[in-house]
């Protein structure tokens, strides 16, 4: 599984979590439109953390860093390296 | 890669009705229509006499709700965010610039009744001028740090902008409770009440000066208690939230004011049933108001135990109907502007956890705590241990980031009893906040738990009573006064459970 599978089924499962079960694009919007909230931000956050390595309080945390698929690949390939 | 029938997540159903998909006892019954989805409703807004009718409608909701001064100034700044959208930023800093003109005291300015024991010479001056004089000297300030701050994007001040502005703050206030001569110490405080009014506006636009896009100081000042309002507490947040939510088209702009239509209704039928809830609670049945029953606590007098729930229970509901109204009011003008804002409040007795509601509730002060206290906290500390790490960062939130907000907040209790009184006076406030990351923290870690069987006492009727039951108790120390001491507050509460007295 790639990286963008990966991050998108962990999206798509924490989007379940929520009982929004909808198709979603890569690019839509996660945290801005209120799907997500901040606490869901943090799921992501560890997750990334334990799956790619990425140390936040090295490259600074911002919301909008993680809030579509596509942010958080684009996040992952500049900071991330797959750790198993 | 984009999944087959793709779409964006599904969106949050609009108060008052049902969620999408889901018909419900109501078969689907919405009580205010979903103009924002209907195509024809989007293309009329998007022409010059859809603009004005929607703009027409706004303002008399607003003359109605408001007054008419009011709904005429947000009008004209309203219309000029509509029909010039590539200068709406700009429009957004001349509307703020004009409403604070129109309403230089928005904030606390209870210092006035403390002035004579600040200094010796406000008696001889013009108070108001004075006080204006400090609202100048801080957005003077506020000009030279955030351009400094632009000049210099990893700094202490970009990055921690609360650490920063919090040590300025306390030295300027031990300055002027115990440091100053008469002259300066007058001028300190002129300057912390303002300052502290937009402390956290500034914490918000020195943080938005790290990234590359970052406003000029002018689109910052824009965002300082803009002009469709809020209180010490930036709605929706800074800058950087304002351009990711700001309508990219007219087709956007068009969906943010037909969904901002939509909001005010609903202001309106939540304005009128809390005013059926008050003229029945303590007209008719003569329940007295929370205060009424605490002050007669205090007074060692105090009404029937089932009274002091009654009032308790209601006190409640107003708290969530002032709130919803005022925040939708706010939400409402900020997407006629063209900023697709969320809601204040959204749906908070439909929150099954104690951190549900919180988030619910009051969703801008929660964000702005969970922006510079919590997210620091989370990835700085414990990192490995994240039941530690997720206790920590929402202690840092809840508890001490709450704290400071509202110890800045009322700073005019300093001037008024003294910085140590003051301290100690907050003994109340600080028991509210220990309790309330309490009952997050556990809330939190219940929930990333295994889930278990569902017991009757599970089901989400019980635990949205649960939820209710813990704010509606709460409510007894969320006191920022220095009135009474902890002992009537929790003399109060066993009261409530017929213990004492």
């Amino acid at each position: 599984m790639d990286a963008r599978e990966a991050i998108r089924a962990f999206v798509k499962d924490l989007l379940a979590s929520k009982g929004e079960t909808a198709a979603f694009e890569d690019a839509a919007s996660l945290l801005l439109s209120g799907s997500l909230q901040s606490i869901d931000a943090v799921e992501i956050a560890l997750f990334l953390e334990q799956e790619y390595a990425i140390d936040f309080s090295v490259v600074g945390f911002d919301e909008a860093q993680i809030d579509s698929v596509d942010a958080i690949v684009s996040l992952v390939e500049q900071h991330g390296r797959r750790i198993s | 890669m984009t999944s087959p029938a793709a779409s964006a997540p599904r969106a949050k159903p609009a108060p008052g009705t049902t969620p999408a998909g889901s018909a419900g006892l109501l078969g689907g019954f919405r009580l205010i229509p979903a103009f924002e989805r209907d195509p024809g409703y989007v293309t009329f807004a998007c022409t010059t006499a859809g603009k004005l009718y929607l703009l027409g409608l706004f303002g008399m909701g607003l003359a109605i709700q408001n007054g008419a001064r009011y709904a005429v100034i947000l009008s004209a700044i309203l219309g000029g965010a509509t029909f010039l959208p590539q200068h709406r930023r700009l429009v957004l800093t001349g509307g703020t610039l004009l409403w604070l003109v129109a309403n230089p005291f928005w904030f606390d300015w209870s210092l006035p009744e403390h002035v004579g024991k600040i200094s010796t010479l406000a008696g001889g001056l013009n108070l108001r001028a004075l006080y204006i004089t400090g609202l100048v000297g801080v957005f003077g300030f506020g000009a030279l740090v955030i351009g400094w701050a632009r000049r210099h994007p990893q700094s202490l001040l970009c990055t921690q902008p609360v650490l920063t502005l919090g040590i300025f703050y306390a030295a300027m206030l031990l300055f002027a409770s115990y440091g100053a001569p008469d002259g300066a110490r007058l001028a300190a405080w002129l300057f912390l009440v303002a300052f502290g009014a937009y402390f956290w506006f500034f914490a918000y636009a020195l943080s938005d000066q790290r990234t590359r896009d970052g406003d000029s100081v002018a689109l910052e000042f824009g965002t300082f208690h803009p002009f469709w309002g809020s209180t010490t507490t930036p709605l929706p947040k800074g800058a950087a939230y304002l351009r990711r939510i700001e309508a990219k088209d007219a087709q956007e702009l068009a969906v943010s004011q037909w969904k901002a239509l939509k909001l005010f209704i609903w202001v309106c039928v939540l304005s009128f049933c809390n005013l059926v809830f008050t003229k029945l609670i303590h007209g008719a049945f003569h329940i007295p108001t929370f205060q009424d029953a605490f002050d007669r606590g205090a007074a060692h007098a105090p009404y029937p135990v089932y009274v002091c729930w009654l009032a308790l229970i209601a006190a409640f509901a107003e708290n969530l109907f002032v709130t919803s109204v005022w925040g939708h009011t706010v939400i409402a003008c900020c997407r006629m502007a063209g900023f697709r804002a969320l809601r204040n409040t959204y749906r908070p007795l439909a929150a099954r956890t104690i951190a549900e509601f919180w988030n619910r509730y009051y969703f801008y002060f929660k964000e702005l705590l969970v922006e510079f206290f919590f997210y620091p906290t989370f990835f700085r500390f414990f990192k490995g241990r994240t039941r530690l790490r997720l206790a920590a960062a929402t202690f840092a939130a809840a508890g001490l980031g709450n704290m400071f907000f509202h110890f800045i907040r009322d700073v005019g209790y300093v001037a008024q009893l003294g910085l140590w009184r003051a301290l100690m006076g907050f003994r109340v406030y600080a028991f509210y906040c220990l309790v309330l990351s309490t009952g997050i923290v556990i809330s939190q870690l219940r929930n990333k738990a295994p889930r278990r069987t569902a017991r009757w006492f599970r089901a989400p009727l019980f635990q949205r009573l649960g939820v209710v039951l813990f704010y509606c108790l709460l409510q007894v120390f969320d006191v920022t006064g220095r009135s009474h001491p902890i002992s009537t507050h929790l003399a109060y509460l066993l009261h409530l459970f017929g213990i004492g007295r």
